[in-house]
This record gives C-alpha cells, sequence and structure tokens, in this order.
C-alpha cells in the first residue's frame, strides 16, 4: 500500500489539509479529493449527529472505499463532527484493517490539532507539528 | 469498436472450400448458407504448405513469441475446415475410374491435414437414374478408394430438390466442421503434454487460445469462454524477461477482447467487468518503462477503457443494474480513458518540443492514426503476435517499417502521434463521461464538475473560449461553494483568459478582483501584475482594453466572494442624539489589495437623503501621500484622523484615499441632527475610477439599488431570508436622534372604573428637571358631557384653608384630609373648572394635583389637557396631554308594582281603585371592582300622593327568591335608627331587594277626578289619531329613591378618596286605570232546531254619571232572533241593565252566534271587543 495524498475536510466541505506525496500532482489529487465528498454524502446519509451517535458506533466513522479512479483508491472517514479523512492509495491490494487504524489514528492527530486553542475552527491546519505527525503516520519521515 | 480488425471483433465463421467449376459452386453460393463462408479452389496447391512438425528443442521450449502471426487469419481466410467437391452423376458411371483416382488422391491431400471432404453429385432433372443404382455404385467407390467415412461423405443435389438437397448438404457440413474442429481441439490439447506448465506458459497460452478459437467457430460459447480464461490465465504468468511488453499487451488485448465477446454472448455482464479490471491491471504490471514511451501505455489503456466503455454501451441498461460495484457507470470508464488521453496529450507535446527537430526531418507514410490495433509493435523481428509482422500480413504498406531501425520506428510513431487530433478525441470521451454521469448519477455533482472542468480546459486549449467561459460559470459556483479555493483559482485563470479574449470585461474584471482575493491561493508576483493591470483597465491606459462603461457594480455583500478584498465598518459613535447636537460616523477600511490602491470618491448614503455626503479624492495631495504611505498610515488609524478629517468635513474633500495592503484606513465624519427619528447608514461606496467609468465597490447595495439581485451569487442553498437579516451593517450603524429633554413633565394617574353620577379622581403627578421654581397653566378643553372640579375648588368653598407647607411636607395629612367626606349638595353648587394655575412647583419634586371628573352619561369620554409650563411668566413650552375616561353605570335597576289585590295587570303598572294599597318593589344590582357601604335607601313621595306604610330590605341570593338576611328600615329609611349597624355593606354582584309599602291619601283620591276628566278631554281630542286609545288613563310620578353610599378602598390604594354619593333614582311612571263599563253574558251551551234559546247581555255602570251604550246586532242565517237590533240607551249611575234576545235556531251543529256589538259612545270603544263569536251546539229535531 502506497499512499499519495491525505486530505481533512471541513465541515461544510472546506479543504483543511491536502498533503500529496508527489506535489506536481497536486491538482488532480486536489480534483480527486473534491469528487470523493459526492461518495460521503451518498455513504453517509442526511442524519443529524445526536442520532448518528446513538445508533452508529466508533468503527462506523470509518467509510471505507469510497471510489476507484484508474490509478488510484479513494478511502473514507466521517468523524462525528462532520469532519472528512480521505485518504488515497495507489491501485495495489490492502487488508482494510490496516486502512481502518490508518484513518484512526489520523482522526487521533486531527482532533489533538483542533484541540490547540490557536487553532480557528474551520480554517487550513497549518500547524507544522500536525505536519510532522501525518508524515510519520504514513512512513514519510 | 471499429478501431480494431474486423477478425478480431467478429465471431469466426468456418471456411469451407469449394473444388468444381464454377456453375457447380454456384448452386451453393446462391442456396443462402448462413454462417458458413465459402473459398473456391481450383486444387489444393493454394492451401499454405505445411510445416514440418519436427521441432528443435529451442524452438519449442521457448518459443519467439506467444501467438503466431497468421493464424487467426489461416484459420479464417486460408485453410478450410470442409472441402466439397462437385461430381456429376453420370460421371460416376461413365468415368468411374477417374472420379475414383481423384477422390483417392484428394483423400490423401486432406487427411495429413486433417480436413475434411464432401463430395456432391449433382443429380440433374433429366436424369433417370435410380437411386439403389446410385448408391450400389458409391459403394462402389468406396470401396475401390478405401474410404473412411469420418473423413468424408457423399452427399446427393437433386436439381428437381433444392430444398431437401441443401438440408442434406447442411446436415453433413455442419457433422464434417464439428468433426474437424474437435478433432483440431483434441490434437491442440495432445500438445499440452509435451510443456511444462510453469516454464513454458506462452505456449499453454497459444495452445489454450487456439482451443477457444476452435470452439468458438463451433459456436461453443461457454467451451471457448474457460479455453480463453485459461489462456489468459497462463498469459499472466509469463516472465517478462522471455517476452516483449508490447507483446505481451498486445496478446492479453486480443485475447481480452475475445473473452468479453464471449461474455457479452452469455449475457453476464459483471464477470465481464470483473474481467476487465483484471486485464487494467495486468496492463499496469507489464507498463513499458520510460518517460518517453509512457505515451505507449496510455494510448493502450485509454483505448482499454474507451473499447470497454463501448462495449457496456451495447448492453442494455435494464441489465446493467445487478452491477453493484463502482464500476457499473459507463461514465467511469469514459471519464478513465479521458483522463489517459488528456495525459497522453500533454506527454506527446512534451516529447514533441523535446524532438523537434528530428521529427521534422522524418519523411515517412503515415500510421493509420487511431487504430490502437495497428500500433502494437514490437522491435525485434519475429512471426509472432505483437510484432507488426503480424498485422502487416496481407499486402500491407508498412511492412517497410521492419526493416527500419528500432530508433526511427520510435520516431515515426511519435510522429504520427504528434499529427492525432487530441483534442477532439478527449472531448468525445469527456462528453461522453459527462453524458452518462449526468444521466446515470445525476447525485454525484462534483465528479461531474470536475469533468466539466476537464472539458472547459480542452476548450480552452481548443481555443474555443465561449464554450469554455459557459462551463466554467457552471463549475466555478460549485468550487466557490465548498471554499475550494486552490482549485477555483486555477479555473478562473482560465476565466479570466477567456474574458480577455472574448474581450468580455465585466467576466474578466470579475475573474481578477477575485483572484486577488486573499484566501484565493494565487501567486503574489500573479497577483500583483493583476492589480497592475486592473488599474490600467480602470484608467483606460491598456490599449486593447476600452475604458468600462458604464460602471460595473460590485456587490461587498459579505455573502459574496470580493468582499474579503475591502473590508468596511461603520458605526455611530453614539446610540442616541438629541436634535441639533452634533453626531459623528466613524468608518474603517481595510484593504487586501496585494498593492496600494487609490480610490477617487467615496459616498456615504443615509436613509434620509439631506444626509447623503460624498467625499472627492484630490489629486493634487495624490504625490505627497504615495510618497509617505506608511507614515500616513499610522497618522490615519491613530490620533490623526481626527485632525485630518475633520478638515475633510469642512472642504468635503478626502486627501487620502489610498489604501494600503493588510493595513485599517480610518475616518470620522461629522454631521447634525437635524431630525428626530431614526439615521441609518444606508450604504458605502467606493469608486475606483471616474465619472466616464470604473468600479464602484458598494457595501449594503440591497437598500442602496434595489434592481441589483442575487445573480452572482451561485449558492444554491442560498437562504435569502437570513441574509435580509443580516444584511444591514451590523450595530450601531443607526442613530436614534431623539427630542431635546423635557424640563417639565406631566403624569396622570387614576383608579378606573368611573361610574355615571360618582365623582372620579384623577391624580396629576407634575415634576420638573429645571433648577428653579416653575409655574404651570392646565388648560382643560370643555366638553359637554363632563365636569371638572378641583379638590383645592372645594376646599375652598367649603372654608377650609389649607397651607401649602403642609401639603408638601406631610403627605399623611394630605391623604387624611382627603379622605374627608365630600358633601355632594356642595359639590353641586360649586362650578366646575376649565383651567388650572399651580404656582411654585419644585425642582425633583412631585407636586400632586387632584381633580374630579363626574358624568351623567355613559360613555369613553376624551379628557384633553394643554399643559403649559412658565418661567418668570415666560413660556418655557406647551403640550398636549390625551386621557381617555370609561364612564359606566353602577346600579341596574328594576322596578315591580303589586296592587294589594294582587291584581297584577300590568308590570309597572296596575290599577288603583279606591283606596287600596299597593306594593312599590325594587331591584338594585350592584357593579363590581368594590363594594359599597350603603348609608341611606329612602323614597321620597311626590306631594299628594299618599304615605309610606312600610318598608323592607332584603338580599337575594342569586334569582331564587330566599332572604337571606333581613334589614328593617325605619319610616324615613335611615338603617341606622334601628341602633344596632350604622351602615349596610354591600357586595359585588349581588342582588339586593328593598320594598316601600304605599297608602294613597286623600289628596290623591280628591284630585283623581280631576285628572281623570283632563285626561278625558285629552283624549277627545286625540281621538281621531288613535281610535284604540282607552280612556281613563293616568301615568303618574311616585317619586324618587334616594340611595346614600359610599365605596369602599378595596387595593388600598390611599392616593385615591372615596366620597359619600347621594343618587337619586327616578321610579318609572305608574298608570293607573280606571273602567266605568263592564259587559257580562249569559246564554245556554247547547240547543235544539226549533226551540227557542235565550241570550242574556247584562251592562254594568260603575261610575257615579249616567253612561250611554250603543248596542248592534249584526244578522245572521243560522238563527231567528227576536230583540233589539239597533239602539242606544243610558245606564243609570252605580246600577246595571239587561237586555234579552230570543233565539231559534234554524239549522242545527256547531252554530256561532250572532255578533252582538256594544260600545260606550262617550269614549267609542267596544265593550264586547274581547267577547266575540261565541259558538253553540244546535242538536237536530227531536223525533216524535
Amino acid at each position: 500500500m502506497k499512499i499519495v495524498s491525505i486530505a481533512i475536510l471541513g465541515k461544510k466541505n472546506n479543504p483543511l489539509y491536502v498533503y500529496v506525496t508527489n506535489e506536481e500532482n497536486k491538482r488532480k489529487f486536489e480534483y480527486i479529493i473534491h469528487t470523493s465528498l459526492d461518495f460521503f454524502e451518498e455513504k453517509v446519509p442526511l442524519i443529524s449527529p445526536i442520532s448518528k451517535k446513538s445508533t452508529q458506533n466508533q468503527n462506523d466513522m470509518y467509510l471505507g472505499h469510497l471510489f476507484p479512479t484508474e490509478d488510484y483508491k479513494v478511502y473514507g472517514y466521517l468523524t462525528n463532527t462532520n469532519y472528512k479523512l480521505v485518504c488515497i492509495i495507489d491501485d495495489s491490494e490492502i487488508k482494510e484493517q490496516e486502512m481502518k487504524t490508518l484513518l484512526n489514528n489520523l482522526h487521533t492527530i486531527l482532533v489533538d490539532a483542533i484541540c490547540n486553542p490557536f487553532y480557528i475552527t474551520d480554517e487550513p491546519i497549518t500547524s507544522k507539528i500536525f505536519h510532522l505527525k501525518i508524515l510519520d503516520l504514513i512512513g514519510k519521515k | 469498436m471499429n478501431t480494431y480488425h474486423k477478425d478480431l471483433v467478429s465471431q469466426p465463421l468456418p471456411l469451407i472450400g469449394l473444388i468444381g467449376e464454377e456453375s457447380q459452386k454456384s448452386l451453393l453460393k446462391n442456396s443462402s448458407f448462413e454462417n458458413h463462408k465459402f473459398l473456391s479452389f481450383q486444387n489444393l496447391s493454394k492451401l499454405p504448405k505445411k510445416k514440418n512438425n519436427t521441432k528443435q528443442f529451442s524452438e519449442s521450449y521457448q518459443p519467439d513469441g506467444i501467438l503466431k502471426t497468421n493464424w487467426v487469419q489461416k484459420q479464417l481466410h486460408q485453410i478450410p475446415s470442409v472441402f466439397i467437391k462437385f461430381f456429376v452423376a453420370d460421371d460416376l458411371f461413365n468415368q468411374e475410374n477417374f472420379v475414383v483416382s481423384h477422390i483417392s488422391t484428394l483423400f490423401r491431400a486432406l487427411k495429413e491435414r486433417n480436413i475434411k471432404i464432401i463430395f456432391l453429385i449433382i443429380v440433374p432433372f433429366e436424369s433417370t437414374i435410380a437411386n439403389e443404382q446410385f448408391e450400389n455404385q458409391i459403394l462402389t467407390i468406396k470401396q475401390k478408394t478405401q474410404f473412411d467415412s469420418r473423413q468424408g461423405s457423399f452427399v446427393f443435389w437433386h436439381e428437381s430438390k433444392p430444398k431437401e438437397s441443401r438440408e442434406a448438404v447442411l446436415i453433413n457440413l455442419k457433422e464434417m466442421i464439428n468433426r474437424h474442429l474437435k478433432e483440431k481441439i483434441r490434437k491442440v490439447k495432445k500438445n499440452r503434454d509435451f510443456y511444462m506448465k510453469k516454464t513454458q506458459a506462452s505456449i499453454f497460452v497459444r495452445l489454450y487460445f487456439k482451443c477457444g478459437f476452435y470452439s468458438e467457430m463451433q459456436g461453443e460459447y461457454k467451451a471457448s469462454l474457460k479455453y480463453y480464461l485459461r489462456s489468459y490465465k497462463f498469459l499472466s504468468n509469463i516472465s517478462i524477461r522471455h517476452t516483449s511488453q508490447t507483446e505481451l499487451r498486445s496478446v492479453c488485448e486480443v485475447i481480452n477482447l475475445r473473452i468479453l465477446f464471449q461474455y457479452l454472448k452469455l449475457n453476464q455482464y459483471s464477470k465481464a467487468v470483473d474481467q476487465f479490471q483484471e486485464h487494467v491491471s495486468f496492463g499496469k504490471r507489464i507498463e513499458l518503462a520510460g518517460q518517453d514511451y509512457k505515451f505507449l501505455s496510455l494510448i493502450w489503456f485509454s483505448q482499454q477503457y474507451k473499447v470497454f466503455a463501448n462495449y457496456l454501451e451495447l448492453v442494455p441498461t435494464e441489465k446493467l443494474s445487478p452491477i453493484k460495484n463502482c464500476y457499473e457507470n459507463i461514465g467511469f470508464y469514459y471519464n478513465s480513458a479521458a483522463n489517459y488521453a488528456i495525459e497522453r496529450k500533454s506527454i506527446v507535446q512534451t516529447l514533441k518540443a523535446k524532438h523537434k527537430k528530428k521529427l521534422s526531418k522524418l519523411n515517412v507514410k503515415m500510421f493509420h492514426p487511431s487504430s490502437i490495433y495497428e500500433r502494437v509493435y514490437d522491435f525485434s523481428n519475429c512471426n509472432y503476435i505483437g510484432q507488426p509482422n503480424w498485422i502487416l500480413t496481407l499486402d500491407d504498406p508498412l511492412q517497410v517499417v521492419n526493416k527500419q531501425t528500432e530508433d526511427d520506428d520510435y520516431f515515426r510513431e511519435l510522429y504520427s502521434e504528434t499529427q492525432f487530433d487530441h483534442s477532439t478525441e478527449n472531448l468525445h470521451l469527456l462528453r461522453k463521461a459527462y453524458r452518462n454521469y449526468s444521466e446515470q448519477n445525476p447525485h454525484s455533482e462534483r465528479l461531474i464538475t470536475t469533468i466539466a472542468t476537464k472539458i472547459a480546459k480542452e476548450y480552452f486549449e481548443e481555443g474555443e473560449f465561449k464554450f469554455a467561459t459557459k462551463f466554467i460559470e457552471h463549475i466555478s459556483g460549485k468550487f466557490r461553494q465548498d471554499k475550494w479555493n486552490n482549485v477555483l483559482s486555477t479555473v478562473l485563470l482560465y476565466s479570466l483568459e477567456c474574458g480577455l479574449q472574448l474581450k468580455n470585461w465585466r467576466d474578466f474584471i470579475k475573474c481578477l478582483l477575485e483572484l486577488l482575493v486573499p484566501k484565493m491561493n494565487t501567486q503574489e508576483e500573479t497577483k500583483a501584475i493583476l492589480q497592475s493591470k486592473l488599474i490600467s483597465i480602470i484608467n483606460g491606459s491598456e490599449k486593447e482594453i476600452q475604458k468600462l462603461k458604464p460602471h460595473e457594480i460590485i456587490n461587498m455583500d459579505p455573502h459574496f466572494p470580493i468582499s474579503s478584498l475591502i473590508s468596511c465598518k461603520v458605526h455611530f459613535t453614539q446610540p442616541h442624539a438629541s436634535l441639533n447636537e452634533n453626531i459623528y460616523l466613524k468608518l474603517s477600511f481595510e484593504s487586501n489589495f496585494p498593492k496600494p490602491i487609490t480610490f477617487k470618491k467615496l459616498y456615504l448614503d443615509f436613509n434620509i437623503s439631506s444626509y447623503n455626503r460624498i467625499i472627492i479624492f484630490s489629486e493634487d495631495e495624490k504625490n505627497k501621500e504615495v510618497e509617505n504611505n506608511e507614515k500616513t498610515e499610522e497618522v490615519n488609524t491613530e490620533k490623526g484622523s481626527i485632525q485630518e478629517n475633520e478638515n475633510l468635513i469642512e472642504k468635503d474633500n478626502v486627501s487620502n484615499l489610498i489604501f494600503n495592503p493588510n493595513k485599517k484606513s480610518c475616518f470620522k465624519f461629522q454631521f447634525q441632527a437635524s431630525h428626530i427619528g431614526k439615521l441609518k447608514i444606508r450604504a458605502i461606496k467606493l469608486l475606483l475610477g471616474d465619472e466616464d467609468g470604473g468600479i464602484y465597490f458598494i457595501w449594503n447595495p440591497f437598500e442602496f439599488n434595489s434592481n441589483l439581485t442575487l445573480n452572482n451569487l451561485n449558492d444554491e442553498n442560498f437562504n435569502y431570508e437570513n441574509y435580509k437579516k443580516n444584511r444591514d451593517f451590523p450595530n450601531r450603524s443607526t442613530i436614534e436622534i431623539l427630542r431635546p429633554l423635557k424640563n417639565f413633565n406631566l403624569r396622570i394617574e387614576s383608579q378606573q372604573p368611573a361610574f355615571v353620577g360618582e365623582l372620579f379622581q384623577i391624580n396629576l403627578i407634575l415634576e420638573t428637571n429645571s433648577d428653579h421654581l416653575m409655574n404651570s397653566e392646565l388648560v382643560f378643553e370643555k366638553t359637554k358631557k363632563m365636569k371638572l372640579f378641583s379638590l383645592d375648588q372645594y376646599n375652598s368653598s367649603k372654608g377650609v384653608k389649607e397651607s401649602n407647607e403642609t401639603n408638601e411636607t406631610n403627605e399623611t395629612n394630605e391623604t387624611n384630609e382627603s379622605n374627608e367626606i365630600i358633601d355632594n349638595k356642595l359639590l353641586n353648587e360649586i362650578e366646575p373648572i376649565s383651567n388650572l394655575q399651580i404656582m411654585e412647583i419644585k425642582p425633583q419634586i412631585e407636586k400632586k394635583i387632584i381633580i374630579f371628573v363626574k358624568s351623567e352619561h355613559e360613555g369613553i369620554f376624551d379628557l384633553n389637557i394643554k399643559f403649559k409650563y412658565l418661567h418668570k411668566l415666560l413660556y418655557k413650552g406647551i403640550f398636549n396631554e390625551k386621557y381617555s375616561i370609561n364612564f359606566t353605570h353602577p346600579f341596574e335597576q328594576n322596578f315591580n308594582f303589586y296592587s294589594l289585590s294582587k291584581e297584577i295587570l300590568n308590570k309597572g303598572s296596575l290599577y288603583l281603585l279606591n283606596k287600596q294599597n299597593f306594593i312599590l318593589s325594587s331591584e338594585l344590582i350592584m357593579y363590581t371592582q368594590s363594594q359599597l357601604i350603603l348609608k341611606e335607601i329612602n323614597l321620597v313621595l311626590n306631594d299628594g300622593f299618599g304615605e309610606i306604610v312600610g318598608k323592607s330590605f332584603e338580599k337575594i341570593k342569586s334569582d331564587v327568591n330566599i332572604p337571606v338576611e333581613n334589614k328593617k328600615v325605619n319610616g324615613n329609611g335611615n338603617f341606622n335608627d334601628s341602633g344596632e349597624d350604622e351602615n349596610v355593606n354591600l357586595k359585588p354582584n349581588e342582588i339586593y331587594q328593598t320594598c316601600f309599602y304605599l297608602k294613597p291619601n286623600s289628596f290623591f283620591q280628591s284630585n283623581e277626578k280631576n285628572n281623570m276628566q283632563k285626561k278625558t278631554i285629552k283624549n277627545k281630542r286625540n281621538k281621531r289619531k288613535s281610535k284604540k286609545q282607552t280612556n281613563y288613563e293616568q301615568e303618574v310620578n311616585i317619586g324618587n329613591i334616594i340611595i346614600q353610599y359610599q365605596r369602599k378602598n378595596v387595593n388600598k390604594n390611599e392616593n385615591f378618596k372615596h366620597f359619600l354619593i347621594t343618587k337619586k333614582i327616578l321610579i318609572p311612571k305608574v298608570k293607573f286605570v280606571k273602567k266605568v263599563l263592564t259587559v257580562d253574558i249569559n246564554f245556554p251551551s247547547q240547543g235544539r232546531v226549533g226551540e227557542q234559546l235565550v241570550s242574556e247581555y247584562l251592562i254594568h255602570n260603575h261610575s257615579d254619571n249616567f253612561q250611554k251604550v250603543m248596542v248592534h246586532v249584526s244578522h245572521s242565517e243560522e238563527f231567528l232572533f227576536s230583540g233589539f237590533v239597533d239602539t242606544t240607551f243610558q245606564i243609570l249611575p252605580r246600577s246595571t241593565r239587561k237586555i234579552y234576545y230570543n233565539l231559534i235556531p234554524i239549522i242545527s251543529g256547531h252554530l256561532s252566534l250572532p255578533s252582538v256589538k256594544i260600545f260606550d259612545t262617550h269614549s267609542g270603544s267596544e265593550l264586547t271587543e274581547t267577547k266575540k263569536n261565541f259558538n253553540i251546539f244546535v242538536f237536530p229535531t227531536q223525533k216524535k
């Protein structure tokens, strides 16, 4: 499994953090990440956060394989607070559990970043520590 | 599908060789043999030479290629499965030896190749040979030629029976073909045993492909699919070391295509999708390395996706629904094909630039441009599939290519690629993807947007700017909504260029401004260039660009994307101001333009146009300001702003409207409040440019210009109601201008309700803010229905003198005094007031003035007070106050009269005969709100009416007449005379009854006669007008009931007093009626025809005078009667007169008596009016 991009999208679908391994293809990945929002909306029906909390356990935040492109696979994770985590990997076979763990860890990192009192809600995440943690997570550090 | 050779995309059909004369061959060709291909042969020399079966070890172990070139063509076009040899029937008998030798030769030749043969014996119409003879002859030939029935057969073609003959040929052909193909498959399968699956996978690919191909020829699709899949499986096991990637790729493409066709025929679409995914992943494994060769891979992938999408399009839509995965949409395949094609285009463009010189020198025949099938090539010389030789077997001009060097091949391919129309291909694929997604997956808005972005880019690159703009307008809204500024900035750059090319300056300006927005990730350098461009357009210095006319209006509302370019805050320094006071408006702008920007004018628009102001930038000081930019900015934001802007106000002219990036510019404007009410800032405009043309940046434009709409806003979820709420500037953009504070104030207090006939107290409370003692004058508007009294006036008339000092200092004294009972009689004597002079009202101390209002009418009346306050006899102010008072009745009254003889004739009327006493009963219902203390109830009789014999007072609970509490009342009506209780408390909503027993006195009796006579005269005069009016009626006023009561203070509000009130209630007039004449009638109840009846009329005169009476009897046909018909007579005073009538009935039954009318001649009234129409029953005559 080779991770080519990690993205965090806000409550209003705005990009908060987009990391791409190959900067030359950044625009291409941005389009893919933006497209993934359609599949988030398709997979998660419009339910209120409260009802969602009561009916779904934590594991349900992992939405699994959202959609394929010709070269990549896109995986999604929707937090209880409606943040969307997107992971794009190359077209190789992966274990679902691995991806689930990865996105769970990414969620933890995101929570840490949001808890930072200097972070403004719904603004892009520019924290260096957060970036380093992401690199660490995907093994690029 | 057109991109492939037809042999690859059509079902393979077995070939049938025909040997014989042309006329004989035409027999079959004309007989419409479907699914059979015929090929004419003169002899067998046309067949390709059979290869030597002896194999060298190296070749067999590891072949040069996977599939042999020309093999497919051989099967389809060169080597027949079955030969048909024609004979004429007569030849079998006439030229037997020749036939035998010919058959033997053919048999031997074809046995080696395992090709079957059918000998078709044509029996002409005129043939007379019997069938038995034929069969015998054929048996003879078979014996001579050692005929093997597995290898061939004899079939007759009777010209007389073409249908039967055709059937026979078909059956034989099918049997022979199947036998041939099965043997081939068996033979191929046998070969498997010679090879190793692991090391010689390529041979297995070939073997299984052949098996699949033969099965497909047979029409055995399941079997063929099985063989092809195996073949494909072995293909994936082939090591790339032993073969070239391009060969592998082309072979897998061919096999994949065949597999997909088998699935299509078997209706297994989801399996086809799985196969395609496997195929693509296999293709990725064998991708060519190196950037220079990448375009070849991209072509291949693009082609694979496109072909599969085309393939799926052939499938009915309803058949696709079972495929429940991400790959179900045809759009996905077109989109993927387009993505590869776009990448291919960009790489080819790069390579074209890189190898420009070499490509220009290349002089070659063109490849077929769009066929990937013909692009499959390798750089080695080998007769196997995946190489040009294989493709170019049949006289292809490109055979030359083989002789070229590898390098030349590559450039030839690159050259043809550069000549290819990529844009058309890309747009075709993208449009297909767009259409499919829009139709099948309309909710995937963003996916569709992404495809639209690619289409826009393609159009843009093609120079189709109009189309590109259309798409960009559509897509930019979605990116803007999701705040994907990175992507949006890219799109806007295209839009900007489109605007420039199309000379659509308005779109150009909007895009440019949006690109300058700080959140947009445009590079700083680009931003600086864009701003310079903007300024040059505004100033008209750009040659190509016309000046922006008329002005462009940019909405700076927070919902609009450009709003963050300049933020504007505005507020008044205070929330309220008095009239004529100075008010200040503070304005701050924060520019986010990348470079300093200068505005020409600033417009301030208020809800009241007289406050509107235009601030003009002075050109002379421009240079200075630009030089000292940073310094002035600091001054602006801090203390200097006021000084600088005070100058502005005087000149109405700002010296500096230059806004520096990321710095605030503050202004303060002074106004004078010249009206009362709300002053609200409606809009603020900044003009970039001049009067001839430019841009207006407007904040709050909806108030300012109602023509503006939300066209610029592409947000579909836009909530206009919320927007409307928030569109105003935030707090403090409104100031309330109030009246100047009053020096004097008047307050009115009262306690409802007000009752008719009672004094209603109103407290007027005066207060002053002035430091001096103030005087005032209250003028009350005169009304007919209300009277005003003042307490002071009352007190002075009563002779009570109050000192002002005690009034003001000791409030308790005042209240005690106010509780004093006001004498109602005295109040009637004093005159109502119309104005009041109030002197020396002390500052900060309330002055209370008590006035009373009294009305004798029910209703709501306004008390209008004109209030003048003055200081040292000079009017300081004047204002009006209005106060409404609702007067209601305090009691409900109900009177009943009863005579002692209990003869109640009418409510409120009674006969008063002689000296009879009568009872006057009155009911009083008290009103709520307050309890009453009843002091006295008294009946005052008019003179000569009589005297009160007795009285009673009792409470009646609800409607049931049960005395709960009896109160004895003395002759005068005072309660306190009993010596027990002084007062009676009356509670709200309870019914109290009081009764008076009256005895008319002699004076009344003596007057009675006179009154009656007077009335009679009057009645005579009125007789003409109303005949029915009765004489001897008299209406008499008995007198009044006078009640004295005081209201109890329930709320314990000591500010209000309750006085002893004397209420005079008029008793309704009593009717006295006296009857002078009365009539009694006696007659039998039954009679008999012919027998006499007597009816008797008794007329009584009750008066002391003679009374004259007139009698009239009407005619009757039912009775014979004797007596007076028309007569007048007098009756003595206080006597009775009898009249008799003898009646004899003529007919029997119920008969009405003849009507007898008796009139009083004096009054003209009919005495028998109530006694008409008496009926009696008359029996018939009794039988003797």
